[in-house]
């Protein structure tokens, strides 16, 4: 398993890395959705994205929305992971096409959760 | 989390949720082994996040140098020696970011939540042009208190 991960915060890139590479995914950064982009382009293609709302220059929204436009990535699985927390900020995320919202702060318990849900836990992990 | 939306935040709303990124982020005891802070040592960093729409006001962070390069450390699991102002910068950033993404979210909506803006420099109170601060709060911390306060626009 492939995860992407989106945020413009080192430190939060690092807290994610920290939790899905515990699980054994193999991961890649990207600082904003535009630099994402270029990461999925590039290959290889993640099987999901842990992506922030609030970013420079392509924000999280804008990178979901331009994952969704292009059918060939219709596989990789989107996970928002956000400080956005309004119900509206929620649906839009979700009506997009983001899979799973997850708050910030989490536990990394909330992230393996998800991910249990999503069925995206690589094999021997555990929930 | 998804509460009913509030007029302005209070003292217990910034506790709860302080408490709750101080847990999630496994901050505290952060700078317990970390070597005394020099006492001329005057150089604070300061963090901010605004919201504008419904709800207009900022919400910030302040503390001692000191104090935010053992959060940066807590934040990314390096040593101090490892951490340059960059990484104190991006944590501390994150930290006002995900305190103020949750008291927007406590707001009544629709709220646009800016990106982070982090100053370090001489320890000067934190205060914004027509704004009343409405909440403050303390967090102790082995080299210094971490100050979190919410700020309201008095309009105008």
């Amino acid at each position: 398993m492939h995860a992407l991960i989106v945020d413009d915060s080192r430190a939060m890139r690092s807290i994610v890395r920290k939790i899905v590479t515990g699980l054994g995914f193999t991961t890649e950064e990207a600082g904003d959705g535009a630099e994402a982009l270029a990461a999925i382009e590039l290959g290889p293609t993640p099987d999901i994205c842990l992506i922030d709302w609030n970013m420079p220059v392509m924000n999280g929204l804008e990178l979901v929305t331009a994952v969704r436009s292009r059918p060939e990535w219709r596989n990789i699985t989107l996970m928002m992971v956000t400080t956005e927390s309004e119900h509206g900020q929620i649906v839009r995320a979700l009506a997009a096409g983001a899979h799973e919202y997850v708050i910030k702060p989490f536990t990394p318990d909330a992230i393996v959760d998800k991910l249990a849900l999503l069925g995206l836990l690589p094999e021997g992990a555990s929930a | 989390m998804i509460e009913e939306a509030i007029d302005n935040p209070t003292v217990e709303d910034l506790e709860a949720i302080t408490r709750d990124v101080w847990e999630s982020l496994q901050l505290d005891g952060a700078g317990e082994d970390s070597p005394p802070s020099s006492s001329t040592s005057t150089e604070s960093v300061t963090a901010s996040v605004s919201v504008s729409g419904d709800w207009n006001g900022h919400i910030a962070v302040q503390c001692p140098h000191a104090t935010a390069q053992d959060l940066t450390s807590a934040m990314l699991g390096m040593g101090l020696d490892e951490i340059a102002t960059e990484d104190v910068v991006d944590a501390v950033g994150e930290l006002v970011n995900i305190i103020g993404g949750n008291v927007k979210g406590l707001l009544s909506s629709p709220n646009q939540l800016s990106l982070p803006q982090v100053v370090i420099g001489p320890a000067e109170g934190t205060h914004w042009p027509k704004t009343d601060e409405i909440c403050h709060i303390e967090v102790p911390a082995a080299r210094g208190p971490v100050a979190i306060s919410v700020w309201s626009s008095t309009g105008g």
